[in-house]
Protein backbone atom coordinates (compact mmCIF):
# COMPACT_ATOMS: atom_id res chain seq x y z
CA UNK A 1 0.00 0.00 0.00
CA UNK A 2 1.56 3.52 -0.99
CA UNK A 3 1.41 6.14 1.53
CA UNK A 4 -1.31 8.23 0.30
CA UNK A 5 -3.47 5.24 0.06
CA UNK A 6 -2.90 4.91 3.53
CA UNK A 7 -3.67 8.17 4.16
CA UNK A 8 -7.22 7.63 2.46
CA UNK A 9 -7.25 4.56 4.42
CA UNK A 10 -7.46 6.39 7.80
CA UNK A 11 -10.07 8.88 6.12
CA UNK A 12 -7.38 11.48 6.24
CA UNK A 13 -7.36 14.38 4.32
CA UNK A 14 -4.09 15.75 4.07
CA UNK A 15 -2.39 18.76 1.86
CA UNK A 16 -0.19 18.16 -0.76
CA UNK A 17 2.63 19.89 0.50
CA UNK A 18 2.23 18.52 4.27
CA UNK A 19 2.57 14.83 2.99
CA UNK A 20 6.15 14.38 2.88
CA UNK A 21 6.28 15.96 6.41
CA UNK A 22 3.55 13.36 7.87
CA UNK A 23 5.94 10.37 5.89
CA UNK A 24 8.82 11.41 7.42
CA UNK A 25 7.02 11.43 10.78
CA UNK A 26 5.08 7.93 10.03
CA UNK A 27 8.76 6.49 9.15
CA UNK A 28 10.23 7.42 12.18
CA UNK A 29 6.89 5.63 13.93
CA UNK A 30 7.16 2.38 11.63
CA UNK A 31 11.44 2.02 12.43
CA UNK A 32 9.92 2.56 16.44
CA UNK A 33 7.25 -0.32 16.05
CA UNK A 34 9.80 -2.62 14.44
CA UNK A 35 12.05 -2.01 17.86
CA UNK A 36 9.04 -3.38 20.27
CA UNK A 37 7.32 -5.86 17.38
CA UNK A 38 9.97 -8.77 18.18
CA UNK A 39 9.30 -12.10 19.93
CA UNK A 40 7.90 -11.68 23.38
CA UNK A 41 6.58 -14.00 25.73
CA UNK A 42 2.83 -14.29 25.11
CA UNK A 43 2.81 -13.93 28.43
CA UNK A 44 3.78 -10.47 28.94
CA UNK A 45 1.45 -8.45 29.95
CA UNK A 46 1.10 -4.57 28.78
CA UNK A 47 0.91 -1.50 31.06
CA UNK A 48 -2.64 -1.75 30.73
CA UNK A 49 -3.43 -4.73 32.70
CA UNK A 50 -7.34 -4.25 34.82
CA UNK A 51 -6.64 -3.74 38.23
CA UNK A 52 -9.83 -3.84 40.31
CA UNK A 53 -10.32 -3.34 43.71
CA UNK A 54 -12.52 -5.00 46.03
CA UNK A 55 -15.91 -2.81 46.97
CA UNK A 56 -15.44 -1.91 50.74
CA UNK B 1 14.74 45.08 48.48
CA UNK B 2 13.49 42.03 45.78
CA UNK B 3 10.74 43.70 43.45
CA UNK B 4 7.29 41.99 44.42
CA UNK B 5 7.27 40.32 41.09
CA UNK B 6 10.39 38.65 41.72
CA UNK B 7 9.76 37.65 45.17
CA UNK B 8 9.43 33.28 45.84
CA UNK B 9 5.94 32.35 46.89
CA UNK B 10 7.78 31.22 50.09
CA UNK B 11 9.08 34.39 50.35
CA UNK B 12 5.50 36.73 49.40
CA UNK B 13 3.76 34.47 51.92
CA UNK B 14 5.42 35.09 54.76
CA UNK B 15 5.06 39.02 54.16
CA UNK B 16 1.43 38.43 53.07
CA UNK B 17 0.75 36.24 56.55
CA UNK B 18 2.27 39.17 58.42
CA UNK B 19 0.30 41.44 56.69
CA UNK B 20 3.14 43.58 55.31
CA UNK B 21 2.22 43.05 51.77
CA UNK B 22 -0.88 43.40 50.16
CA UNK B 23 -2.25 40.70 48.00
CA UNK B 24 -4.20 43.14 45.76
CA UNK B 25 -0.96 45.53 45.80
CA UNK B 26 1.00 42.20 44.51
CA UNK B 27 -1.60 41.55 41.65
CA UNK B 28 -1.80 45.12 40.85
CA UNK B 29 2.30 44.75 40.23
CA UNK B 30 1.96 41.56 38.40
CA UNK B 31 -1.16 42.88 36.30
CA UNK B 32 0.87 45.91 35.67
CA UNK B 33 4.25 44.14 34.35
CA UNK B 34 1.91 42.04 32.26
CA UNK B 35 0.22 45.09 30.79
CA UNK B 36 3.90 46.47 29.61
CA UNK B 37 6.09 43.13 28.83
CA UNK B 38 3.75 40.60 27.86
CA UNK B 39 3.49 41.93 24.04
CA UNK B 40 7.06 41.22 23.63
CA UNK B 41 6.42 37.94 25.18
CA UNK B 42 3.50 35.66 24.46
CA UNK B 43 3.29 34.52 28.09
CA UNK B 44 -0.63 35.12 28.16
CA UNK B 45 -3.44 34.08 26.04
CA UNK B 46 -6.18 35.73 28.29
CA UNK B 47 -5.00 37.70 31.07
CA UNK B 48 -8.06 37.99 33.74
CA UNK B 49 -7.37 41.09 35.54
CA UNK B 50 -10.46 41.89 36.51
CA UNK B 51 -11.43 37.98 38.26
CA UNK B 52 -7.55 38.43 39.82
CA UNK B 53 -8.15 41.44 41.44
CA UNK B 54 -11.30 40.49 42.72
CA UNK B 55 -9.69 37.05 44.30
CA UNK B 56 -7.19 39.32 45.91
CA UNK B 57 -9.44 41.55 47.56
CA UNK B 58 -11.42 38.55 48.85
CA UNK B 59 -7.71 37.00 50.06
CA UNK B 60 -6.84 40.84 51.73
CA UNK B 61 -10.34 40.85 53.35
CA UNK B 62 -10.10 37.29 54.78
CA UNK B 63 -6.07 37.55 56.06
CA UNK B 64 -7.51 40.79 57.32
CA UNK B 65 -10.31 38.94 59.58
CA UNK B 66 -7.74 36.19 60.65
CA UNK B 67 -8.69 33.30 58.33
CA UNK B 68 -5.00 32.47 56.37
CA UNK B 69 -5.40 29.53 54.38
CA UNK B 70 -2.11 28.64 54.11
CA UNK B 71 1.31 29.57 51.63
CA UNK B 72 -0.76 30.14 48.37
CA UNK B 73 -3.48 32.56 50.29
CA UNK B 74 -2.92 35.59 47.82
CA UNK B 75 -0.40 34.07 45.74
CA UNK B 76 -0.67 35.06 42.14
CA UNK B 77 -0.39 32.40 39.58
CA UNK B 78 -1.09 31.41 35.94
CA UNK B 79 -2.95 28.85 34.51
CA UNK B 80 -1.43 27.03 30.97
CA UNK B 81 -4.51 27.18 28.66
CA UNK B 82 -5.19 23.47 28.63
CA UNK B 83 -6.82 23.53 32.40
CA UNK B 84 -10.66 24.24 32.39
CA UNK B 85 -11.89 26.94 33.86
CA UNK B 86 -15.56 27.26 34.95
CA UNK B 87 -17.11 30.04 32.55
CA UNK B 88 -13.45 31.05 30.71
CA UNK B 89 -12.80 29.81 27.04
CA UNK B 90 -10.10 26.98 27.42
CA UNK B 91 -8.34 26.61 23.96
CA UNK B 92 -5.70 24.62 24.08
CA UNK B 93 -3.75 27.63 22.09
CA UNK B 94 -5.98 26.25 19.25
CA UNK B 95 -8.86 27.53 16.44
CA UNK B 96 -10.26 24.00 17.01
CA UNK B 97 -11.09 25.17 20.91
CA UNK B 98 -10.98 29.11 20.40
CA UNK B 99 -14.81 29.28 21.56
CA UNK B 100 -14.36 26.24 24.41
CA UNK B 101 -16.12 27.79 27.88
CA UNK B 102 -16.15 24.52 30.33
CA UNK B 103 -18.43 24.56 33.17
CA UNK B 104 -16.31 23.30 35.68
CA UNK B 105 -12.64 24.20 37.07
CA UNK B 106 -10.08 21.63 37.06
CA UNK B 107 -9.73 19.40 39.91
CA UNK B 108 -6.39 21.51 40.42
CA UNK B 109 -7.72 24.55 39.39
CA UNK B 110 -9.97 24.18 41.78
CA UNK B 111 -7.44 23.17 44.56
CA UNK B 112 -5.59 26.41 44.13
CA UNK B 113 -8.67 28.78 44.31
CA UNK B 114 -9.82 27.12 47.79
CA UNK B 115 -6.21 27.72 48.53
CA UNK B 116 -6.76 31.19 48.28
CA UNK B 117 -4.42 31.41 44.99
CA UNK B 118 -5.09 34.53 42.57
CA UNK B 119 -5.59 33.28 38.51
CA UNK B 120 -3.77 36.19 36.68
CA UNK B 121 -4.91 34.35 33.31
CA UNK B 122 -4.30 31.67 30.69
CA UNK B 123 -0.95 30.84 29.65
CA UNK B 124 0.08 29.94 25.74
CA UNK B 125 1.33 26.32 25.07
CA UNK B 126 2.10 24.44 22.30
CA UNK B 127 -1.27 23.87 20.16
CA UNK B 128 -2.79 20.88 22.70
CA UNK B 129 0.37 20.39 24.34
CA UNK B 130 2.17 19.00 21.00
CA UNK B 131 4.03 19.95 18.06
CA UNK B 132 6.33 23.09 18.59
CA UNK B 133 5.76 27.13 18.65
CA UNK B 134 3.63 27.67 16.12
CA UNK B 135 2.78 30.68 13.74
CA UNK B 136 0.01 29.81 12.32
CA UNK B 137 -1.81 29.70 15.56
CA UNK B 138 -4.67 32.21 16.39
CA UNK B 139 -1.73 33.51 19.36
CA UNK B 140 1.49 33.74 19.14
CA UNK B 141 4.05 31.61 20.33
CA UNK B 142 5.52 32.71 23.33
CA UNK B 143 9.33 33.93 23.33
CA UNK B 144 12.46 33.15 25.97
CA UNK B 145 12.53 36.20 28.38
CA UNK B 146 16.68 35.50 28.56
CA UNK B 147 16.57 36.74 24.35
CA UNK B 148 13.41 36.67 22.77
CA UNK B 149 14.50 35.02 19.61
CA UNK B 150 14.93 32.34 21.15
CA UNK B 151 12.76 29.55 22.19
CA UNK B 152 11.41 29.23 25.79
CA UNK B 153 10.90 25.52 25.05
CA UNK B 154 7.28 23.32 25.24
CA UNK B 155 4.47 22.60 25.66
CA UNK B 156 3.96 25.13 28.59
CA UNK B 157 5.40 27.71 27.07
CA UNK B 158 3.62 30.41 28.86
CA UNK B 159 4.37 28.97 32.04
CA UNK B 160 8.31 28.84 31.61
CA UNK B 161 7.77 32.27 30.47
CA UNK B 162 5.68 34.04 32.86
CA UNK B 163 7.84 32.92 35.76
CA UNK B 164 11.02 33.23 35.02
CA UNK B 165 9.83 36.59 33.36
CA UNK B 166 8.23 37.94 36.55
CA UNK B 167 4.74 37.79 35.16
CA UNK B 168 3.45 35.15 37.24
CA UNK B 169 4.64 34.40 40.44
CA UNK B 170 4.10 30.41 39.75
CA UNK B 171 1.96 28.21 37.25
CA UNK B 172 0.72 25.25 35.86
CA UNK B 173 1.81 23.05 33.24
CA UNK B 174 1.66 19.50 32.31
CA UNK B 175 3.74 17.01 30.77
CA UNK B 176 3.59 13.88 28.35
CA UNK B 177 7.12 14.16 27.60
CA UNK B 178 8.79 17.09 29.00
CA UNK B 179 6.53 20.17 29.04
CA UNK B 180 7.34 21.18 32.10
CA UNK B 181 10.83 20.30 32.57
CA UNK B 182 11.58 21.29 28.92
CA UNK B 183 10.27 24.81 29.25
CA UNK B 184 11.47 25.24 32.95
CA UNK B 185 15.17 24.07 31.93
CA UNK B 186 15.21 26.93 28.50
CA UNK B 187 13.38 29.79 30.59
CA UNK B 188 15.79 28.74 33.75
CA UNK B 189 12.88 28.01 36.33
CA UNK B 190 12.39 25.37 38.50
CA UNK B 191 9.87 22.53 36.65
CA UNK B 192 8.34 19.46 38.37
CA UNK B 193 6.97 17.10 37.10
CA UNK B 194 5.03 14.89 40.24
CA UNK B 195 4.93 10.71 40.14
CA UNK B 196 2.04 9.95 37.55
CA UNK B 197 -1.11 9.52 40.00
CA UNK B 198 -0.23 12.28 42.77
CA UNK B 199 -2.44 14.70 41.28
CA UNK B 200 -5.27 15.22 39.52
CA UNK B 201 -5.66 15.04 35.68
CA UNK B 202 -9.16 15.41 35.27
CA UNK B 203 -10.47 18.49 33.73
CA UNK B 204 -7.01 19.10 32.10
CA UNK B 205 -7.20 18.69 27.92
CA UNK B 206 -5.73 15.24 27.84
CA UNK B 207 -2.79 14.15 25.21
CA UNK B 208 -1.63 11.01 26.08
CA UNK B 209 -3.91 9.13 28.96
CA UNK B 210 -1.25 6.93 29.93
CA UNK B 211 1.83 9.68 29.94
CA UNK B 212 -0.05 13.37 30.82
CA UNK B 213 1.18 14.30 34.62
CA UNK B 214 -0.19 18.10 35.51
CA UNK B 215 2.62 19.89 37.59
CA UNK B 216 3.85 23.08 39.11
CA UNK B 217 6.46 25.12 37.52
CA UNK B 218 8.13 28.06 39.96
CA UNK B 219 11.10 30.10 40.28
CA UNK B 220 12.59 27.32 43.17
CA UNK B 221 12.04 23.87 44.25
CA UNK B 222 10.86 25.40 47.57
CA UNK B 223 8.19 26.70 45.99
CA UNK B 224 7.13 23.74 44.03
CA UNK B 225 7.35 22.57 47.59
CA UNK B 226 4.39 24.44 48.42
CA UNK B 227 2.23 24.15 45.46
CA UNK B 228 2.73 20.02 45.95
CA UNK B 229 1.45 20.41 49.26
CA UNK B 230 -2.13 22.27 47.66
CA UNK B 231 -1.92 20.05 44.27
CA UNK B 232 -1.61 16.88 45.35
CA UNK B 233 -4.50 14.19 46.50
CA UNK B 234 -6.31 11.38 45.69
CA UNK B 235 -8.96 12.03 42.64
CA UNK B 236 -11.63 9.03 43.23
CA UNK B 237 -12.92 10.21 38.93
CA UNK B 238 -9.46 10.35 37.48
CA UNK B 239 -9.12 6.85 36.74
CA UNK B 240 -4.87 7.11 36.99
CA UNK B 241 -4.99 8.78 40.49
CA UNK B 242 -3.23 7.17 43.43
CA UNK B 243 -4.43 6.60 46.75
CA UNK B 244 -1.37 7.47 49.00
CA UNK B 245 -0.34 9.67 52.08
CA UNK B 246 0.13 13.09 51.13
CA UNK B 247 3.63 13.89 52.91
CA UNK B 248 4.64 17.22 54.20
CA UNK B 249 6.71 18.54 50.86
CA UNK B 250 8.11 21.65 52.80
CA UNK B 251 9.03 20.13 55.82
CA UNK B 252 11.22 17.28 53.96
CA UNK B 253 12.90 20.66 52.73
CA UNK B 254 16.53 21.70 54.26
CA UNK B 255 19.51 20.17 55.86
CA UNK B 256 22.28 17.89 53.82
CA UNK B 257 22.34 15.54 51.75
CA UNK B 258 24.62 12.89 53.32
CA UNK B 259 23.94 9.38 52.54
CA UNK B 260 21.92 10.39 49.35
CA UNK B 261 22.66 7.86 46.66
CA UNK B 262 22.80 9.35 43.29
CA UNK B 263 22.97 7.37 40.12
CA UNK B 264 24.41 9.40 36.45
CA UNK B 265 23.21 7.23 33.33
CA UNK B 266 26.19 8.00 31.77
CA UNK B 267 25.07 6.16 28.82
CA UNK B 268 22.33 8.47 28.59
CA UNK B 269 24.32 12.14 28.43
CA UNK B 270 27.61 10.73 26.99
CA UNK B 271 27.10 8.21 24.34
CA UNK B 272 23.55 7.92 23.65
CA UNK B 273 22.71 11.70 22.81
CA UNK B 274 25.45 14.17 22.26
CA UNK B 275 25.08 17.22 24.96
CA UNK B 276 26.22 20.61 24.16
CA UNK B 277 29.93 21.19 26.10
CA UNK B 278 28.69 23.84 28.11
CA UNK B 279 25.09 21.53 29.00
CA UNK B 280 28.05 18.80 30.01
CA UNK B 281 30.60 20.87 31.81
CA UNK B 282 27.60 22.28 33.66
CA UNK B 283 26.19 18.97 34.44
CA UNK B 284 29.47 17.60 35.79
CA UNK B 285 30.27 20.69 37.84
CA UNK B 286 26.94 20.34 39.15
CA UNK B 287 27.31 16.72 40.38
CA UNK B 288 30.73 18.12 42.44
CA UNK B 289 27.96 20.32 44.73
CA UNK B 290 25.70 17.47 45.35
CA UNK B 291 29.34 15.61 46.87
CA UNK B 292 30.17 18.58 48.87
CA UNK B 293 26.62 18.08 49.83
CA UNK B 294 27.13 14.88 51.30
CA UNK B 295 26.05 12.67 48.62
CA UNK B 296 27.56 9.70 47.07
CA UNK B 297 27.49 9.92 43.11
CA UNK B 298 27.81 6.73 41.03
CA UNK B 299 27.92 6.44 37.35
CA UNK B 300 25.07 3.49 35.80
CA UNK B 301 23.94 2.40 32.59
CA UNK B 302 20.57 2.16 31.68
CA UNK B 303 18.66 1.30 28.49
CA UNK B 304 19.79 3.10 25.34
CA UNK B 305 17.85 6.63 25.96
CA UNK B 306 16.58 5.93 22.11
CA UNK B 307 14.37 3.09 23.07
CA UNK B 308 12.53 5.33 26.01
CA UNK B 309 12.08 7.83 23.55
CA UNK B 310 10.64 5.86 20.70
CA UNK B 311 8.24 3.84 22.56
CA UNK B 312 6.76 7.05 24.39
CA UNK B 313 6.49 8.68 20.74
CA UNK B 314 4.40 5.62 19.74
CA UNK B 315 2.08 5.85 22.89
CA UNK B 316 1.57 9.47 22.74
CA UNK B 317 0.76 9.62 19.01
CA UNK B 318 -1.43 6.57 19.41
CA UNK B 319 -3.46 7.74 22.46
CA UNK B 320 -3.76 11.77 20.91
CA UNK B 321 -4.70 10.51 17.42
CA UNK B 322 -7.52 8.09 20.02
CA UNK B 323 -8.74 11.56 21.16
CA UNK B 324 -7.72 14.12 18.14
CA UNK B 325 -8.78 11.58 15.19
CA UNK B 326 -12.09 12.74 15.37
CA UNK B 327 -11.78 15.95 14.63
CA UNK B 328 -8.49 15.39 12.26
CA UNK B 329 -10.89 14.15 10.04
CA UNK B 330 -13.62 16.36 9.87
CA UNK B 331 -11.73 19.74 10.03
CA UNK B 332 -7.77 19.21 9.88
CA UNK B 333 -7.58 23.17 8.98
CA UNK B 334 -8.46 24.31 12.09
CA UNK B 335 -5.06 23.01 13.47
CA UNK B 336 -1.44 24.22 12.98
CA UNK B 337 0.65 22.15 10.71
CA UNK B 338 2.96 21.50 13.59
CA UNK B 339 0.05 20.02 15.61
CA UNK B 340 -1.90 18.80 13.21
CA UNK B 341 1.10 16.70 11.62
CA UNK B 342 2.21 14.96 14.96
CA UNK B 343 -0.86 14.12 16.40
CA UNK B 344 -2.38 12.39 12.59
CA UNK B 345 1.29 10.24 12.75
CA UNK B 346 -0.86 8.29 15.08
CA UNK B 347 -3.21 7.08 12.85
CA UNK B 348 -0.32 5.23 11.38
CA UNK B 349 0.06 2.67 14.43
CA UNK B 350 -0.95 -0.14 14.19
CA UNK B 351 -2.86 -2.35 17.73
CA UNK B 352 0.33 -4.87 17.61
CA UNK B 353 2.85 -1.88 17.72
CA UNK B 354 0.54 -0.09 20.45
CA UNK B 355 0.05 -3.24 22.94
CA UNK B 356 3.74 -3.91 22.39
CA UNK B 357 5.00 -0.60 23.11
CA UNK B 358 2.66 -0.60 26.57
CA UNK B 359 4.48 -4.24 26.94
CA UNK B 360 8.18 -2.73 26.40
CA UNK B 361 7.04 -0.04 28.64
CA UNK B 362 6.42 -2.21 31.47
CA UNK B 363 9.61 -4.16 30.99
CA UNK B 364 11.54 -0.31 31.34
CA UNK B 365 9.68 0.51 34.31
CA UNK B 366 11.34 -2.44 35.62
CA UNK B 367 14.39 -2.10 35.10
CA UNK B 368 14.22 1.46 36.39
CA UNK B 369 12.90 0.18 39.60
CA UNK B 370 15.70 -2.42 39.84
CA UNK B 371 18.03 0.58 39.15
CA UNK B 372 16.82 2.51 41.82
CA UNK B 373 17.22 -0.55 44.00
CA UNK B 374 21.12 0.66 44.55
CA UNK B 375 20.58 4.83 44.05
CA UNK B 376 18.08 7.09 45.32
CA UNK B 377 18.12 9.54 42.34
CA UNK B 378 19.06 9.87 39.16
CA UNK B 379 20.57 13.02 37.70
CA UNK B 380 21.41 13.97 33.70
CA UNK B 381 20.72 17.50 32.19
CA UNK B 382 17.17 18.29 31.39
CA UNK B 383 17.65 19.19 28.05
CA UNK B 384 21.11 18.68 25.71
CA UNK B 385 21.22 22.01 24.44
CA UNK B 386 20.34 25.97 25.35
CA UNK B 387 17.49 27.01 23.95
CA UNK B 388 17.61 27.56 20.43
CA UNK B 389 15.88 30.41 17.76
CA UNK B 390 12.15 30.19 17.99
CA UNK B 391 10.37 28.27 15.21
CA UNK B 392 13.46 25.87 14.40
CA UNK B 393 13.27 23.23 16.96
CA UNK B 394 11.45 20.09 16.29
CA UNK B 395 10.52 18.08 19.47
CA UNK B 396 9.89 15.10 17.72
CA UNK B 397 13.72 14.45 16.67
CA UNK B 398 15.98 12.51 18.51
CA UNK B 399 16.43 10.96 21.86
CA UNK B 400 15.09 12.96 25.09
CA UNK B 401 16.00 12.99 28.36
CA UNK B 402 13.17 14.33 30.00
CA UNK B 403 10.54 11.68 28.22
CA UNK B 404 12.43 8.09 30.17
CA UNK B 405 10.26 9.44 33.47
CA UNK B 406 6.84 10.17 31.53
CA UNK B 407 7.37 5.98 30.25
CA UNK B 408 7.84 4.95 34.04
CA UNK B 409 5.83 7.73 35.89
CA UNK B 410 8.73 8.32 38.19
CA UNK B 411 8.62 12.34 39.39
CA UNK B 412 11.54 14.67 37.61
CA UNK B 413 12.04 17.75 38.30
CA UNK B 414 14.23 20.59 36.61
CA UNK B 415 16.31 22.92 38.14
CA UNK B 416 18.66 25.82 37.39
CA UNK B 417 22.29 25.11 37.15
CA UNK B 418 24.18 27.49 34.68
CA UNK B 419 24.32 29.52 32.41
CA UNK B 420 25.68 29.39 28.46
CA UNK B 421 28.44 32.09 27.20
CA UNK B 422 25.77 33.63 25.19
CA UNK B 423 23.74 33.78 28.73
CA UNK B 424 21.04 31.29 28.02
CA UNK B 425 19.80 28.73 31.30
CA UNK B 426 21.67 25.61 31.61
CA UNK B 427 19.66 22.49 33.60
CA UNK B 428 19.85 19.60 35.60
CA UNK B 429 17.16 16.86 35.89
CA UNK B 430 16.95 15.11 39.14
CA UNK B 431 14.32 12.09 38.89
CA UNK B 432 13.40 9.86 42.21
CA UNK B 433 11.41 6.88 43.16
CA UNK B 434 7.86 6.91 42.74
CA UNK B 435 6.11 8.95 45.86
CA UNK B 436 9.53 9.93 46.66
CA UNK B 437 8.82 13.50 45.33
CA UNK B 438 9.47 15.23 48.49
CA UNK B 439 13.78 13.43 48.05
CA UNK B 440 13.31 15.33 44.83
CA UNK B 441 12.46 18.41 45.65
CA UNK B 442 14.77 18.60 48.61
CA UNK B 443 17.45 17.39 46.57
CA UNK B 444 16.68 20.30 44.04
CA UNK B 445 16.06 22.78 47.14
CA UNK B 446 19.56 22.21 48.79
CA UNK B 447 21.21 22.60 45.32
CA UNK B 448 19.24 25.95 44.75
CA UNK B 449 20.57 27.50 48.08
CA UNK B 450 24.51 26.11 47.54
CA UNK B 451 24.52 27.64 44.68
CA UNK B 452 23.92 31.55 43.28
CA UNK B 453 22.15 30.63 40.22
CA UNK B 454 18.71 31.66 41.77
CA UNK B 455 19.56 34.97 42.07
CA UNK B 456 19.74 35.61 37.94
CA UNK B 457 16.88 37.02 36.66
CA UNK B 458 16.32 37.91 32.73
CA UNK B 459 16.87 41.76 31.96
CA UNK B 460 13.36 42.94 31.20
CA UNK B 461 12.20 46.30 30.23
CA UNK B 462 9.81 47.23 27.77
CA UNK B 463 12.57 49.40 25.73
CA UNK B 464 15.28 46.51 26.71
CA UNK B 465 13.09 43.57 24.74
CA UNK B 466 11.89 46.08 21.87
CA UNK B 467 15.84 46.36 21.34
CA UNK B 468 16.14 42.51 21.30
Amino acid sequence: MTFDERVKAAGLTVKAEDMPKLEALVKDLDAAAALVNGPRSYAEEPLCALKLQPAS
Amino acid sequence: MTELHYLTIAEASAKIRAKSLSPVELTRAYLDRIATLDAQLNAYLLPLGEMALAQARQAEAEIAAGNWKGPLHGIPIGLKDIYNTAGIRTTGHSALFKDHVPTEDAVTVAKLKDAGAIILGKLSTWEFAIGGASFDLPWPPARNPWNTAHDPGGSSSGSGVAVAAGLAMAAMGTDTGGSIRGPASWCGIAGHKPTYGYLSRRGVLPLAFSLDHAGPMCWTSEDCALMMQVLAGHDPLDAGSAKVEIPDFAAALGGDLKGVRIGVPRNFVETDLVCDPEVLAAFNASMEVFTSLGATVTDITLPPLSLFTDVNSMITAAEAYAIHGQWLRKTPELYGERGRLRIMAGAFISAEAYVNAQRERTRLIGVVAEAMKSVDLLMMPTRHITAPVLGGYDSSVGPSLTRPFNMTGNPALSVCNGFSSAGMPISLQIGGRPFEDHLVLKAGDAFEKATSYRSARPRLTATALAAQ
